[in-house]
């Protein structure tokens, strides 16, 4: 893939979430001009960009959009729900291209059958454009100016062929016009015009056309001859005479004049001002008869104006004419006359003519004449420092001289100081004779200089004087080498494998840094150096800092803030409150809430489904909401914030609640639960049913949310990147959703223990408490074990029966299990263990290959001693041990 | 010296595809991302051969530099190029009254752009 159709998608994806962020804020203020225009900008930008790829479907969508888009801006169309619908319906479908060429490739892309209707759909909704706004038919010919408009009889000629013309009747070549209009009876006379018109000797140019509009075809007579032949021929007036000696009634025939050939097609521009300016100098040249200056004004402006404009057809034929004059007598009158057209079509007066064409010697102070002083001056003062060079000796001494002479006698035409150009001739004569540049230099301190200009000159004349051979184009490049370095972007993509590359390598680092205090118990116990040990023990604490301060660096790289799920939500909820006739308002909060990029991404697909809960279940129909006497438009609100080293995310909304109830007789006739459970079970533990898996709580399965997936899928998931989740609701006060997600998952703290002689790590995240329990605090209910902890009842559990040993737990010397409380399903559950050991930042690693199918362990780890340690998962083992 | 041309868009492809295609036709290119940031160049000191600005951008849209860089010292012919679409008639014309020296039409190929370029561009 291309590096530009990758950039292409990339800016195509910014584009089109920018783009369902504006429509969406437009419902909200659909007058805002502002916001309207940004949209046009982005849909417009877009479309360009589009045109660069072989893209039909998504130009042809996006161009319908623009087309759309303008006219709202306009106002020709107002904003509307229905023109929302139908532009985010556009973007999906361009966004969906995107995502087929990013996956696929360009060349995966076929017309789709789905393109043609929307951009239809979109154009519906344009109102028909008034005429204003259609583009001007190009070459109207009512643009030709009266003053200069075509003789009859040679308006159809093209410029190109009268130019051509132009030049052979330049030549001193005698060209004839001919017309030639056969009688409509003429097949009958045994003639054949055509054959007529083809044998005409020396035709330059000729046309055929029909003398008059042509009959419907079915009235066509044809035997009736409705041609006329126009030509033009290098043929003499007597031969073409001859040629048609049998019809001479049908024959107009004229010499051709140069000036009836001369006439300027195209539209007129608008005023340009350097055609003011050249009209301007053209006039002073055309009085002082300086025709090369004004051959080179004509060619230069004509490369920069437009070919097709009126201005530029005026100025090739002033071109044309310089060039094809004798050298110093030039027709004055047509030169004349096609600047004054210039002038027209510059927008000037005839009386400014008057006012603006000055004396040579008094140049006025125009900007543009501003603009040459500044370098005539300049010239001037770099003449002056090559005539003070000191080399009098160089064999090129005679040619420097000659050629400073040269440009001061330009310059001096240039100044309208023709008459001081003996001297000048005079100094250079005197110079070359003593071998010197004195006298030269004597007389150019005896010349005025040329007037500075005022603003500019000290500025850039000095440093010109002093250092003639820095080319003064220099100056410019430095200063944009200066200013470059605060143009580079600030940030900077990194592909997402080389951060997880350097995280790796972090996380080897902080277990390698972990075998120092093992190095440092060793070098005491083995070698008895206490010494040797405190000294490993200080240089371990350095090395854990930095590793710390470098894990944390890294981390910093990989948060993501939670706009980037939340961002989809706002459309996402308008859509549904659409589909389900709701209405609500969704508020967010804290966006800029930042987590590792892993936590965000599983974050997504839960809180969607969480949204649609809400939207689907939770809150009501507004006729429902008036009912109950609340406003009739709902309340849903995501609110994320930083809690310590967990983000928290709220996911709030003003519906109906849960009814604990319902749920009860729910979870019941599924079978979730038994009789006791239904009357035991307090709201608060009903409520957290709807974890159960299987559990769905709507009585008719809708097309959003049912299908099935319940909440016990988004708890799972949000398990995953070990975040925990948390259900409160009011009965028709409305619902809470708590999410607690961690920072960062890339290292995990666990807790050891030991079991079985060997020693298992357990997250930090699951574990509630560790507590010592006294044997006879043991009960048993129902073959099970538990105890009372802080007036609660905890059932208790042999981790060594969860990893299916049949070995009792040992008993510490006070006869007591060590317990470990974790936490499963939202419940605290003891783990009775043989002992508790240290608790340690791990780099967790999945289990892999065969292993990879193993229940109930989250995976291994690298200790620092070069052990490894199974991490165990103890929702998991506890689910697959019932 | 090669000759050196501004290109002014706001899309970083639009960009790309212009610079690349330039930089083979042998013109250093300068880019900015909006009139604003290009505005900026330009008083910095940076003085192009040509220009080449679009129209609808972020900040400072082609119509509004134009008219700025036109009243800056050394850029009253500097040739500007605005890139326009095949919609955007009036906004051409706007372009042309306030001093651009003609207009391309979105997408420009590579080769046509060269072409456009050099006619306007002598010597380039």
């Amino acid at each position: 893939m291309s590096a530009l159709l990758q950039q292409f998608l990339a800016e195509g994806r910014d584009f089109l979430q920018s783009i369902g962020d504006k429509l969406l804020a437009l419902e909200e203020r659909p007058e805002d001009a502002e916001l309207i225009g940004e949209l046009f900008r982005l849909v417009h930008t877009l479309k360009g960009n589009s045109g660069l790829f072989e893209l039909p479907d998504m130009t042809r969508t996006l161009h319908a959009a623009e087309d759309l888009m303008d006219a709202v801006r306009d106002g020709r169309a107002s904003y509307a729900r229905a023109i929302a619908d139908r532009l985010l319906e556009a973007m999906d479908f361009v966004g969906r291209l995107i995502e087929r060429i990013e996956h696929e490739g360009l060349e995966s892309i076929e017309p789709d059958p789905q393109a043609a209707p929307l951009a239809q759909a979109l154009r519906a909704l344009i109102p028909a454009a008034p005429l204003a706004h259609q583009d001007a038919p190009p070459d109207s010919p009512q643009d030709a100016a009266p003053d200069a408009a075509p003789s009859e009889r040679l308006s159809q000629i093209p410029e190109a062929e009268r130019m051509t013309l132009y030049r052979r009747l330049a030549t001193g070549e005698r060209l004839h016009w001919l017309r030639y209009c056969p009688e409509p009876e003429c097949f009958y006379k045994g003639e054949d015009p055509f054959f007529q018109a083809m044998q005409i000797p020396g035709v330059c140019w000729r046309q055929v056309r029909e003398r008059e509009p042509w009959p419907p075809l079915a009235e066509l007579d044809a035997y009736r001859c409705v041609l006329v032949f126009e030509l033009i021929s290098t043929a003499e007036c007597e031969t073409l005479q001859d040629h048609f000696r049998y019809v001479p009634e049908q024959i107009e025939l004229a010499p051709l004049a140069a000036s009836e050939l001369m006439w300027a097609e195209g539209e007129s521009g608008d005023p340009d001002p350097a055609l003011i300016d050249f009209v301007r100098l053209a006039r002073e040249r055309l009085a002082a008869g300086d025709w090369a200056t004004l051959a080179r004004a004509t060619q230069a402006l004509l490369e920069l104006c437009s070919p097709s404009l009126r201005q530029a057809s005026l100025l090739r034929w002033l071109h044309l004419v310089l060039e094809c004059a004798p050298a110093h007598s030039p027709p004055i009158d047509p030169i004349d006359t096609l600047i004054e057209q210039l002038a027209t079509e510059a927008g000037m007066s005839a009386t400014a003519k008057a006012l603006q064409t000055p004396a040579p010697a008094t140049p006025g102070r125009t900007a543009h004449q501003a603009i040459h002083s500044e370098l005539l001056h300049e010239l001037w003062e770099a003449q002056r420092a090559v005539l003070l060079l000191d080399d009098d000796s160089s064999p090129w001494f005679a040619g420097r001289l000659r050629a400073s002479a040269a440009s001061l006698s330009a310059l001096l035409d240039a100044l309208g100081r023709a008459e001081a150009r003996p001297a000048l001739e005079a100094a250079l004569a005197a110079a070359l004779a003593q071998g010197s540049a004195a006298p030269l230099r004597d007389w150019l301190t005896a010349q005025p200089p040329p007037p500075a200009p005022e603003d500019r000159a000290p500025a850039s004349a000095a440093p010109a004087a002093r250092a003639p051979a820095e080319r003064p184009g220099a100056a410019p490049g430095r200063a944009d080498e200066g200013a470059s370095p605060s143009a580079l972007p600030r940030t900077l993509k990194i592909d997402q494998g080389r951060i997880d590359g350097l995280m790796d390598l972090i996380g080897e680092m902080v277990v390698a840094k972990n075998a120092l205090p093992y190095l440092a118990a060793r070098a005491e116990r083995d070698y008895g150096s206490r010494e040797l040990a405190r000294e490993i023990k200080a240089q371990y604490a350095v090395i854990n800092r930095i590793a710390e301060d470098l894990q944390d660096a890294i981390m910093q790289v990989r948060m993501m803030p939670v706009s980037f799920v939340f961002q989809r939500f706002p459309r996402l909820v308008r859509d549904l409150a659409h589909k389900l006739g709701k209405e609500v308002r969704l508020s967010m909060e804290g966006e800029d809430t930042e987590a590792d990029k892993n936590v965000i991404e599983a974050l997504a697909d839960p809180l969607i489904h969480i949204l649609r809960n809400s939207l689907d279940h939770g809150l009501e129909t507004p006729e429902e909401r008036r009912a109950a006497g609340k406003p009739a438009t709902g309340q849903l609100s995501i609110r994320a914030r930083q809690e310590s080293d967990r983000a928290i995310i709220e996911i709030s909304d003003d519906g109906r609640g849960i009814d604990p109830a319902r749920i009860r007789r729910k979870a019941y006739e599924r079978g979730i639960i038994d009789e006791t459970q239904l009357e035991r079970l307090s709201d608060q533990e009903a409520i957290n049913l709807v974890f159960a898996p299987g559990f769905s709580t709507a009585e008719q399965v809708s097309d959003l949310s049912g299908r099935g997936v319940g909440m016990d899928v988004v708890r799972s998931a949000i398990a995953a990147v070990k975040g925990g989740i948390e259900l409160r609701s009011e009965l028709g006060r409305g619902t809470r959703l708590l999410l607690t997600l961690p920072l960062s998952m890339a290292v995990t703290n666990v807790m050891m223990v030991r079991a079985q002689g060997q020693d298992y790590g357990i997250p930090m995240d699951s574990v509630v408490e560790t507590v010592r329990v006294p044997r006879s605090a043991i009960r048993t209910l129902k073959q099970r074990q538990a105890t009372v902890l802080r007036g609660r009842l905890v059932p208790l559990l042999a981790l060594n029966a969860l990893l299916g040993s049949p070995k009792p737990p040992q008993l510490d010397e006070a006869e007591a299990h060590a317990v470990l409380v974790v936490r499963v399903r939202g419940e605290p559950l003891g783990l009775l263990i043989d002992d508790f050991r240290e608790t340690v930042d791990i780099i967790l690693k999945p289990l892999g290959g065969v292993l990879e199918t193993l229940r109930g362990y989250a995976g291994t780890a690298l200790l620092g001693d070069g052990s490894v340690l199974l991490v165990l998962d103890p929702e998991d083992l506890v689910q697959c041990s019932n | 010296m090669a000759k050196t041309i501004l290109v002014v868009d706001d899309s970083a492809t639009m960009v790309m595809s212009l610079k690349a295609s330039l930089e083979l036709a042998g013109f250093s290119v300068e880019t900015a991302a909006d009139g604003k940031l290009a505005l900026d160049k330009l008083k910095g000191g940076v003085r192009p051969d040509l220009i080449l600005t679009d129209i609808n951008m972020p900040n400072m849209g082609g119509l509004d530099f134009i008219r700025a860089a036109r009243a800056l010292p050394g850029l009253r012919f500097t040739p500007i190029l605005a890139l326009t679409t095949e919609s955007q008639q009036a906004k051409r014309d706007e372009a042309k009254q306030i001093g651009a020296t003609g207009w391309l039409v979105k997408p420009v190929g590579g080769a046509d752009l060269v072409k456009v370029i050099r006619q306007v561009l002598p010597g380039a």
